[in-house]
């Protein structure tokens, strides 16, 4: 019966993850080749950043961002003890704005503080009368940075009248440590082609950071954009999709963040993910009543938002109860569950390691597209390290579980790791132009 | 609005809304699930008459792959020559063996599917019947592989080809079965009007 179990969970999320990146492996051959469509495409972009005691980032974070004349910045100065707010003024008088929020209506949560800086970005497009259909919004973390030429790959991507929202893929800047190559793989390797291949169904994921909508799609929404969820990028998700809007990404740009750089904080990170997400699953019957979301797309959302439920925690019950089983059949037979001949044990063998750790196999290939200064064979070596990332994810997972149950919300910010880049260079943006930090670029960190 | 036909190759062409005819919970959609619930239970409380027939569809490709092959009526027992030593071997197809562990949930996945507001009740079966025939024919297909290989190579090509690569071909037919499940559940990737 375990084995059973087993086979159909395996199967529904191999099913899941094949269909998945095979779509975003045949989206970035094509994407190359493809013009944009005709017609127009914002002109104006506002990046909206929430920081709460952000000194440590922020500053670099807007050099970035400024970089581009087209970019606007709002920060929203979520009452900082630091001097978030007085670096991020200094950054550019004319085109950074800083909201102050002061308790009590201060550190209650992202999404009221994205909400007060999304009401002050409404309110200058009204005040400088731009016209709302030109103008793009994008949720960025404190320590985001795009690539270069990201909103060249960004923009035209709204040309299509009926995408509301462009999600970035994520990368990760401090990736010299273990921690951070682990989760540099986990974004950049099959979750960034998972992600693109969501595109055929229009339902790519929104992110806390990279996150682009049409202001007009926020504003058509039923109250605030951004509820108080763990993770109100995935609720903004679920309200676009069941708005009719198309959500989509590009291989041709990323933002990069900050890896965790310890385990707990890394576990609490993780867990309040999964708790949102999980909690995000009680929208399903709102998108399946959705008459403007395609069935592809409602089915695609569904197996997203039950990847906890249907893949993560069964499988970190089975993954063990299988290696038990396995233990208890060598321990009684012996080697012979592989054959009796030595050449039939060595073929059972690699026949094993190919069928158990096709997952990491794959991330590691699809992570070396991308990454081809690794190499093929170096990234797949790299990859079995995500082996560890899955039992975080287990014990994430299950821990989300717990506090939905005992109904524990309340959840502490990331706390930041201070980079000082010399000299600065803005990581490249595609597979074709990727190169490897050189001396020049080194990253020196030290814990903020 | 319609959206020109290039945004809608480049958005992706299942993207395209598709809305369903009713949002009403209808006699026929409660009465497919019904069945398709019904068939999932069936399939488990029958599972051996299952069986047998798997046995006996086994025969006669065996036969051709090894020489001969004999089905004992009523039975999951398939007896053919054992090529690496003297003698007869047995086919047994066990329940984990079968088709009925994968048959039996995409039963109950229709059954969900049928019953949601959305997706046509016709679209449904269809689907979970040519997943279901996928599976069955993919496992048939297992089934030979683990009787050639130990025909021919003894315990090892049993060995091998029941817990590793017979794992790996039912997670295959596993997969293509959901997924084509999922293509027709979801319907054409044409535009349809709204009604």
């Amino acid at each position: 019966m375990i084995g059973v179990l087993a086979i159909v969970t395996v199967g529904l999320g191999l099913t899941y993850l094949f269909l998945t990146a095979s779509a975003g492996v045949l989206h970035e051959r094509r994407a190359r080749g493809i013009e944009p469509p005709d017609g127009p495409e914002p002109s104006v972009v506002f990046f909206l950043i929430g920081c709460l005691n952000e000194e440590v980032v922020i500053g670099s974070t807007l050099e970035n961002l400024l970089a581009d004349p087209r970019a606007r910045v709002v920060v929203v100065d979520d009452g900082s003890d630091d001097d978030t707010g007085a670096i991020a003024r200094a950054a550019d008088p004319v085109r950074v704005t800083v909201v102050r929020r002061e308790p009590p209506n201060a550190r209650l949560g992202k999404g009221k503080a994205l909400n007060e800086g999304f009401a002050r970005i409404r309110q200058m497009v009204a005040d400088e009368g731009i016209d709302p259909a030109e103008v793009l919004l994008c949720v960025m973390d404190a320590d985001g940075e795009l690539s270069e030429g990201c909103l060249d790959a960004v923009l035209p991507l709204f040309r299509d009248p009926e995408v509301g929202g462009a999600q970035l893929m994520v990368r990760i800047r401090n990736r010299a440590t273990l921690l951070g190559l682990i989760q540099d793989m986990e974004f950049y390797g099959l979750t960034a082609t998972v992600q693109v291949g969501r595109v055929a169904t229009g339902t790519v994921s929104l992110g806390g950071n990279g996150q682009f909508a049409r202001l007009t799609a926020l504003e058509g929404l039923d109250g605030d954009p951004w509820s108080e969820s763990l993770t109100e990028d995935l609720d903004l998700t679920i309200s676009l999709l069941a708005d009719g809007w198309k959500l989509t990404s590009t291989p041709h740009a990323h933002v990069s963040q900050q890896a965790v750089e310890q385990i707990r904080p890394l576990l609490r990170q993780r867990t309040r993910w999964y708790q949102g997400h999980m909690t995000c699953g009680r929208r399903l019957p709102e998108l399946w009543r959705s008459p403007k979301l395609s069935h592809a797309g409602a089915l695609e959302v569904t197996a997203y938002l039950g990847v906890p439920w249907l893949q993560v925690l069964p499988w970190s019950i089975l993954f063990h109860l299988g290696l038990w089983e396995t233990y208890q059949v060598i321990a009684h037979h012996g080697w012979d569950i592989f054959g009796r001949s030595t050449n039939a044990r060595v073929i059972g063998l690699v026949l094993w390691y190919l069928l158990v750790f096709a997952p990491c196999i794959a991330n590691g290939f699809l992570y070396s597209r991308r990454m081809r200064s690794y190499g093929i064979v170096r990234s797949i070596a790299l990859a079995h390290l995500l082996l560890l990332s899955a039992y975080v994810s287990y014990v994430a997972c299950w821990r989300a579980l717990y506090r939905m149950v005992r109904q524990r919300q309340g959840w502490e910010k990331t706390r930041r790791t201070e980079e000082l880049i010399a000299p600065k260079l803005a990581l490249p943006s595609g597979p074709a132009d990727d190169a490897a930090p050189g001396p020049a670029a080194d990253l020196l960190r030290r814990v903020g | 609005m319609t959206a020109p036909a290039h945004a809608v190759a480049a958005a992706g062409r299942w993207a395209v809304p598709s809305p369903p005819r009713s949002f009403h919970l209808s006699p026929l959609r409660v009465l497919v699930g019904l069945a398709l619930l019904a068939t999932g239970a069936a399939l488990l409380v029958l599972q051996q008459e299952v069986r047998v027939l798997e046995a006996a569809a086994s025969r006669f490709p065996l036969g051709s792959l090894v020489g001969e092959a004999v089905h004992v009526p009523g039975t999951d027992l398939v007896f053919y020559p054992d090529y690496a030593g003297p003698g007869l071997r047995a086919l047994k197809v066990t329940f984990s063996c079968s088709s009925v562990p994968l048959l039996a949930p995409l039963a109950f996945l229709g059954a969900v599917l049928a019953c949601t507001r959305r997706l046509a009740p016709g679209r449904v079966v269809l689907g979970v019947a040519l997943a279901s025939a996928i599976v069955f024919v993919v496992n048939l297909g297992r089934i030979l592989l683990i009787a050639v290989m130990t025909a021919n190579f003894g315990v090892d090509g049993y060995e091998l080809s029941h817990r590793i690569v017979g794992s790996a071909v039912t997670v295959a037919g596993a997969c293509i079965a959901f997924a084509l499940t999922f293509r027709i559940v979801s319907g054409s990737a044409r535009r349809s009007q709204v009604g």
